[in-house]
């Protein structure tokens, strides 16, 4: 059963701390000198795979040799995968090259993205419960139905575009006959939540999507093909409206939608969530909240740095602008008709939660503060654990030995031997130790 | 369970921090999501008032399967009429305090909108206690 697209590969880890405390939802220990992940915690946000600085941590993507099991091999490229070549002479040489190394069809994200920002408009004008957090980043709406359970009636029910983008082109090939185990449609991934996504989809059923592939390795395949001359001719389907999704900013109309906040990185998506919270940003109308920082850009298996995409793909929009590249409106109408919408609940997963019983996790409660107040709450991570306070949950939950906290053992061993000490004192009847002959 | 609070006045930057630190220990409590957004935001509204309005203060919560507690007490000017200050659109903030965002006389509004039960004792010159009650059945 496929679960999580962030493993650990075993020999590289050193047991080192650097991963645990950059979890956002604390679902790292390190146990025996390794890095353990809690499967259900995870959010496959990929953090730990940027923090580890032995490679430890892997993105679990699908193998590119699958794609030869498809009679038909349709990549589903987007604006991210682009920024990854800034030395590209154009998008049109990127998508050519696809077709060297072994597709046999391209749908660019982009078109279903510039559908995909139409639908959320009209959505948010017609919407109640504000502020909307838009549901694109799936590390984001994993982090909601674990962290953040009362906002899941503000994510956007609608689909991404990689999934719309899939949804169309199957369509189109099943429409024509083709039996749909000969279509393989490939989204090639800036993220390890994407791979997660298709295997286990929120808010719909199944994936049209057959195989997320991760962009690095899509890159080595492409950069000794780049730059042969037999070019094959390619025509653009998307133009500056879809390139501009992956720029944070990118999914929503700013014309329309007139109080937005867009956020990335996921410890200021965390402080915004938590602002949402307590309320104090109802007044705005939409947030487009992302994982990574930099967007899409600076995705887990994204190689160029993000700001330098950020530049790239503001170039090619630019140029896009120039020579008056539009997109193909007939192929963007044909996406625009199918539907769009989540059709089924994202339903929480309060994995904080101590006990179903409340009296039971009350109880626990009051021993993780009493626990809590001993230690020394300077969250070194010896124990294994990314805070003190997460320490004394462990420990509460029998997941974890208070004496595993260096500074308890210390003290413990003092203690000890103190009463062995104490016993040295202890007097023996028979003897005297004040008249001892010489 | 009880939890006791320190909320320091005039610090903008912590400012939030009890209700946050609330708020983590309700969702591991296993309380239902939206009994929990009604005690943050009346809880983080009046602990902001603490801040801006009293120098701080400090809060009692006690936790029990049935309901959520909370007391804020503080040494601060105290509100001379309880009844407008809880009219909505009624600010005493300054012209600055209103440029950076706060003071739009919703702060006890809100409070009485999201708590079940809310009690305001307070006297001029003595200080303010906030009595916060909200029930999780």
């Amino acid at each position: 059963m496929y679960s999580h697209s962030v493993t650990l590969e075993q020999t590289k880890c050193i047991g080192c701390t650097d991963c645990i405390k950059r979890c956002p939802t604390e679902a790292i220990r390190v146990r025996g000198s390794k890095a353990k992940i809690i499967e259900d915690r995870c959010i496959d946000c990929g953090n730990c795979i940027r923090i580890c600085r032995n490679g430890a941590k892997r993105a679990v993507t699908d193998d590119i040799d699958m794609i030869q099991k498809y009679k038909y091999r349709i990549a589903l490229p987007a604006p991210s995968f682009y920024a990854q070549f800034p030395k590209a002479k154009n998008i049109e040489q990127i998508l050519s090259t696809l077709y060297k190394i072994g597709f046999t069809d391209i749908l660019e994200v982009g078109c279903a993205a510039e559908v995909i920002t139409k639908h959320t408009n009209e959505y948010v004008q017609t919407a109640k419960n504000f502020p909307i957090i838009s549901s694109s980043c799936p590390a984001i709406v994993r982090l909601i139905q674990r962290r953040f359970p009362s906002l899941i009636h503000h994510v956007l029910p609608i689909i991404s575009p990689m999934e719309l983008a899939a949804r169309y082109i199957k369509i189109q090939y099943l429409e024509k006959g083709i039996l749909e185990n000969e279509i393989g449609v490939f989204f090639i991934s800036p993220c390890p939540a994407k791979a997660t996504e298709i295997h286990r989809p929120k808010g719909l059923d199944r994936s049209y999507v057959d195989g997320v592939l991760s962009m690095q390795d899509i890159y080595k395949m492409m950069i000794y093909k780049m730059n042969t001359n037999q070019n094959i001719d390619v025509k653009r389907q998307s133009s500056y409206k879809g390139l501009s999704w992956a720029m944070h900013n990118g999914g929503l109309d700013e014309n329309t939608i007139k109080s937005h906040i867009a956020v990335d990185g996921m410890e200021s998506v965390i402080g915004i969530l938590e602002k949402v919270e307590d309320g104090t940003l109802s007044n705005v109308q939409y947030i487009e909240a992302l994982a990574c920082t930099g967007g899409c850009l600076g995705g887990a298996l994204a190689l160029e740095n993000p700001f330098i995409s950020r530049y790239t793909l503001k170039k090619w929009i630019e140029e896009d602008l120039a020579k008056g590249i539009c997109s193909n409106e007939k192929l963007i109408q044909e996406i625009a008709s199918l539907p769009y919408a989540f059709n089924k609940d994202i339903t929480p997963r309060p994995v904080f939660s101590l006990d179903r019983d409340m009296q039971k996790a009350l109880t626990m409660m009051e021993d993780i503060e009493t626990l809590y107040k001993q230690l020394p709450k300077i969250d070194c991570g010896s124990c294994g654990a990314p805070t003190c306070r997460c320490f004394a949950e462990d420990v509460v939950k029998q997941d974890a030995k208070i004496e595993e906290c260096v500074f308890m053992l210390r003290k413990r061993i003092q203690d000890l031997s103190e009463v062995m000490h104490n016993l040295t004192q202890t007097v023996i009847p028979t003897h005297n130790d004040n008249n001892r002959k010489e | 369970m009880k939890l006791h609070y320190q909320v320091d006045g005039d610090n903008f930057l912590v400012a939030g921090e009890a209700s946050a630190s609330l708020k983590r220990t309700l969702k591991q409590l296993g309380i239902d999501s939206s009994i929990i957004r009604k005690i943050s935001i009346s809880m983080y509204e009046a602990e902001m008032n603490m801040v801006i309005h009293a120098y701080g203060g400090v809060i009692d919560v006690e936790i029990s399967t049935d309901k959520v507690h909370i007391l804020l007490k503080d040494k601060g000017p105290g509100i001379p009429d309880i009844d407008l200050a809880m009219k909505e659109g009624y600010s005493t903030a300054s012209h600055e305090i209103r440029e950076l965002g706060f003071g739009a006389g919703m702060g006890l509004p809100n409070m009485k909108r999201y708590s079940d039960h809310l009690n305001i004792y307070s006297e001029v010159g003595v200080g303010t206690t906030v009595e916060i009650i909200v029930f999780l059945m």
